[in-house]
Order: structure tokens, then sequence, then C-alpha cells
């Protein structure tokens, strides 16, 4: 078995079950760049994913006590000595947060990261889990919206009132941005040799991106997470970046009746598309973030 | 101590592996005898335990808040780390320039050719910014910190920085002390040994409130300037030409204009062989529509960055141009002055 790996990462409902589902529909029938190499050891959680998405429909959350891991042996459709392993690691979405503030992963979690892993990170456009960054507004109010105490003063309240510790979200940009440092320190640790490794930026939910939005996935990058955009630009010589746009039904059956009828007299497995944003065009083969981050 | 060990057990009578590990029918290792089978002792909680120990064992990041003086190496290698560091007494504005900076990177605002490059200290920022991240009650930490760990309430440090200008890679460290440093320093010269970093500093930046200099105290704020710029020169002796920048806050209310007793501050420095650079600067502006946010902020870190003086807000060179064209004042192992 070849030791190279894709490691699928996104926090909450950000679509990585579902980029998952949809691309093993591909995997298992053959019809991508990328295929099967025999039968993962567990199937099941597959397929149940990728039967709701048969059906019209988005498979659920995936449940935090329901932790499934997904190592699936892969190889290049066209050059069958091409061979890895795609693997969702057995957390949910809310983990990627609790590492971060932790700021410390596990032994599993380390063992993943070796010089041959290659990342795909999923964002998913208008998604309510997503922390938008900081803005003048919020800070301003904050810093200039009352005269300051005196240093007394506000000592006096402040002990007095504990600050109750308020639970704050970080920024979703923020939080992508510092595991991707993890992710380097870790590399570099272990492989002080230039070691490059491939990360994807996979934007979920393509289809819900304003009408007028002229540009690619990067180009939403970096609008809406500019921290992480310049991230990608200014460490390309220790990481290799391409930026992805996905859409499983090219709409949205849950919100859109009228859409989920239309769908419903069409075949799912040819609904929904990638976008590239090498070129920007879209291709109906969901394992195309996968090759490419196999530098397949 | 653990009580786990592992032992060769055989099932030949007569074979004593178990105890000598020595193969009964010759074998160069026990593993490669038929008979014999490695086994595990010690108690089953212990083993579990120890491998709960392994699993747990994974890897510690940075604690993303804020670097002590140790931390501060695990920047400095690779790339040029400038030191600046930030003076000004309680609510003279130095968090707000500091907070004023990352979001202008965090949200891609910095000038042409400046983008954002990495941070260790993305979470300290972000608590800054959400005033989650306060000086608490009680007395004030009296020392820098050497190491911070993720249970710490803010400690004096240092935020980090990484930015890219054009191709170049500029790596900031920002200290982020509580201003009464800075008054301490005025009023006490024992105080100044906390302050020695400034020494191998590549720049200082000393922020002065602009509206206190044109209220009714502004000649009390003249006299603590004057003699925080004697501190400087006299009990901690940085170097004269070492980036200056006297940096005046909250700009955008008052008008953009130099208050006019800023002329005897600046007057001082230069007599005490300084070169001030002074900078107006609103780093959240109260009125964005005349007066954007963060006008002054960047002036301030480039006129560092760059060590060398530019003329849009005063033109010194002129008085001494001997003492203006040095590189900035190299890093040097940061350690080596505790």
């Amino acid at each position: 078995m070849s030791n190279r790996a894709v490691l699928l990462i996104g926090g909450p409902e950000t679509g990585k079950s579902n980029f998952l589902f949809r691309a093993w529909t591909h995997i298992d029938s053959s019809n991508g760049l990328v295929e099967k190499d025999g039968l993962p050891p567990d199937v099941e959680y597959l397929q149940s994913g990728a039967e709701c998405q048969l059906r019209g429909e988005f498979a659920g959350h995936t449940s935090q006590e329901v932790q499934m891991i997904s190592n699936i042996p892969i190889r290049l459709r066209s050059d069958f000595h091409k061979k890895a392993l795609l693997v969702v690691p057995d957390i949910d979405g809310e983990q990627i947060n609790r590492i971060y503030h932790a700021r410390k992963w596990s032994y599993d979690w380390e063992s993943l990261i070796t010089e041959s892993t290659a990342y795909l990170f999923f964002v998913r456009v208008n998604s309510p889990q997503t922390i938008a960054p900081l803005d003048w507004i919020a800070c301003h109010k904050l810093y200039c919206g009352t005269p300051a105490p005196t240093p007394a003063a506000d000592r006096q309240a402040s002990e007095s009132a504990k600050i109750v510790e308020k639970k704050v979200e970080t920024p979703t940009q923020v939080v992508l941005v510092d595991w991707l440092q993890f992710i380097l320190k870790a590399v570099h640790d272990k492989h002080p040799q230039a070691v490059r490794p491939r990360v994807g930026i996979v934007v979920t939910a393509w289809d819900c991106v304003a009408i007028d939005f002229q540009g690619g996935p990067s180009e939403w990058v970096k609008e809406n997470m500019p921290l992480l955009h310049q991230f990608c630009i200014t460490n390309e010589e220790v990481f290799e970046f391409s930026f992805f746009g996905t859409s499983i039904f090219s709409g949205d059956p849950i919100n859109d009746l009228e859409f989920k009828e239309e769908i419903s007299q069409k075949d799912p497995r040819k609904l929904g598309y990638i976008r590239h944003s090498s070129d920007n065009r879209e291709s109906d083969d969901f394992t195309i973030p996968i090759a490419w981050a196999l530098d397949w | 101590m653990s009580s786990v060990a592992q032992k060769f057990v055989c099932s030949k009578a007569d074979c004593t592996v178990a105890t000598t590990g020595t193969c009964l029918l010759g074998k160069p290792t026990p593993q490669e005898c038929e008979y014999c089978r490695l086994i595990v002792t010690g108690q089953p909680e212990e083993r579990e335990s120890e491998k709960t120990q392994t699993l747990q064992d994974g890897r510690t990041f940075h604690t993303g808040s804020e670097l002590g003086t140790s931390d501060m190496l695990q920047v400095s290698s690779g790339s040029y780390t400038h030191i600046v560091g930030l003076m000004g007494s309680y609510n003279a504005g130095k968090t707000c320039f500091l907070l004023s900076l990352y979001l202008m990177a965090s949200r891609q605002l910095l000038p042409k050719g400046y983008l954002f490059r990495r941070s260790l200290t993305l979470q300290g920022f972000e608590d800054r910014a959400r005033k989650l991240r306060e000086w608490r009650g009680g007395p004030l930490p009296q020392e820098l910190a050497d190491h911070t760990s993720l249970a710490d309430e803010r400690r004096p440090g240092f935020l980090h920085l990484g930015i890219a200008k054009n191709e170049e890679r500029i790596d900031l460290l920002l200290s982020d002390l509580p201003g009464e440093w800075t008054t301490s320093l005025i009023n006490r010269a024992e105080t100044a040994k906390r302050w020695e970093f400034l020494k191998r500093a590549d720049g200082i930046i000393v922020v002065l409130d602009g509206v206190e200099l044109i209220g009714n105290n502004r000649f009390v704020h003249v006299t603590d300037a004057k003699h925080l710029l004697h501190r400087l020169k006299d009990t901690l002796r940085i170097p004269i030409d070492i980036p200056f920048v006297i940096l005046v806050s909250k700009a955008d209310e008052i008008q953009m204009e130099e208050p006019a007793v800023l002329g005897e501050i600046k007057q001082s420095a230069v007599e005490l062989g300084l070169a001030p650079k002074v900078i107006l600067c609103a780093s959240f502006s109260r009125k964005p529509d005349v007066v954007p946010n963060g006008v002054g902020v960047v002036d301030a870190v480039e006129h560092i960055i760059t060590g060398t003086l530019r003329k849009p807000y005063i033109n010194w060179e002129d008085l001494r141009p001997d003492r203006y064209n040095t590189a900035p004042t190299p890093f040097r192992l940061f350690k080596t002055l505790r």
C-alpha cells in the first residue's frame, strides 16, 4: 500500500462529508480520474451518504457520537501504479475548532502528518457556521464607543466583574491559517528537508455564490477570507496551493422546493460540478481535487 | 515507575528462555523459535495508562496569545526579525495601534505591495480586538514574560506579525506592555531594567495621546514626554541612530493637525541626538469618511523597516545629516539580554 494520503479537513458544516460522498460515487463507479483500489474497510458510512445524494438530498451533519473513519484506497484510473489513501479523520467538524483552541493535537493526528500527505481544506459559501473576519466597526465600537475609564476604575470594575468568560468565536479564516501553520510546523519538524505539501482550498456550495460575483474560487476566498488568501499567496515556497469550487446538485434542494422537484426528474449523478481556479472551467468529475492533491 | 515488562515464554518442557533468554533448541534469538512467544506482563490498567499517555503526547503548538522572550526565538529563525518597542502611558493608544495594524493585515487593507504572511499570535490579536485579553485587576506584571502558556492571562510580551513587502519577508515583534511601565520608567530609573530589550530593538514608537496634547494638561504631557526621552537616552542608552517614531494618536479628533506643543518634544529629542519622525495616526477613526481608519499606522512600521527618514511630516535631515543613514540595529540573540 502506498503511504501517500489526502487528508480532508473542515470545520462544522463545511460540506466535507457531502464532497466525500459525491467523490465516492465517482471513485466507486470508476468514471473519474481516480477510482477505488479495492473496497474500503468500512463502506457502510460512504454508501449511506451516497444513497442520500442519489435520492436528491444532502447527507446530514455527522454526529459527534458517530465518529466514522474513512480510509479509502484509491488509484489513478489511467495508471494503476499510482496509489494512495483518501483519509477522512474520525472527527466531527467541531474538533477542528477544539484543536485550534487547545493548541494541541493527539498522536493519531500527528501520525497523519507525513511528508507524503496532501490536504483538502473545506469552506462553505453562506455557512451559518462560518465566522466572519473582524471589521473596523466592531473594533471601533469597543475602543472608541465610550470614553475610556481611568486605570483604577477600570481595574476595579474588571476585578469585581471577574470578566465572565465570553464564548466568542474566532473567525474561520484565523482558524484555518493557524491550522496551516500547525501543519507546517509539524511537517518541517519531522522533515527538515524541503517538503512542499499540496493544499487545496475547496469552496463548497458554489451555487450559493452571488449571481453577480464574477471571479472563481480563489477570488471568493480573497473577498471573504482575505487573511487565508494572503497566506496562500505569501507561502507558496512552503505549500503548493490551489482553489476549487464545488456544487453537489448545482442548486439547493433544501431551501428551493421548485429545484427539489426539478431534480427529482433527473439523474443526480449528472448534476453538480467542480470548478478549478487554475482554468476556472467546470467539470462533473468530483475526484479532480483529489487527483490534483496527489499531483496525478 | 511502571511494572510493565515483556518476556518470552516457551511451551517446550525444560526451556529456560523466560529467565535466561536462551533458546533450548539453540535458535539465535527467541523470536525465531516456533515454540516461543512474547508476553507483556504487568497490570492491564497500567498498560492502558501507558497507551493513553502515548496517545496524549501528540504535539503542542505555540499558545497563539503573545510571545515571551524565549518564545521569540522560534520567530527569529529563518528571516530577519524587527523588534519594535511600543511605549506610551495608559490609554495613549498603543493597543489600538497594534489592532489597527492587524485589522489592515487581516482584511488585506495594507498598502499596495504589502501582504500578510504569518503570525504566531493570531489569537492574541483577536482576543485583544474583542477586549478579551485585558490587563486584569491586581498588581500588574513586573517583568517581561519568558514563556507563555495557554492558561496565562495577558502578560508583558510581544505580538508577532509576518508580512511580505513585495519579495521581501519581514517579521515584526511588537512589544505589548502595560502603559504603567512607561509611566514608571519616567518616574523611577530603577524600573529601566525591564526595558533593556530596547537597546537591541530595531525601532521605537512613542505613542502620545493627540487629544491630551491639545488639552488642559498638555504641558504635563510635554514634561512627561521629555523625561521619557531622557530616560531612553541617559538611563537605557538606546542607540541614537535607532529609527524613532513619535506617534500622535487619535489624530482624527484633532483634525490631523500637529499639536502646537509637539515642537518642544521634537526639539528635546533632537537635542538628545535622536532623529524623531513625527507621524499623525488614527488607528480607529471616528470620522472614517474624512480621516481613513489606520492612517499613520503603516507609516510608522515602514519607517522602522526601512530605517530611513521620510519627509512628509518633518525634515530633520537638515539638522543632523550625519546621523540618519545607518541601517537598523541588528537583532541579536535576545536571550543574552535577560
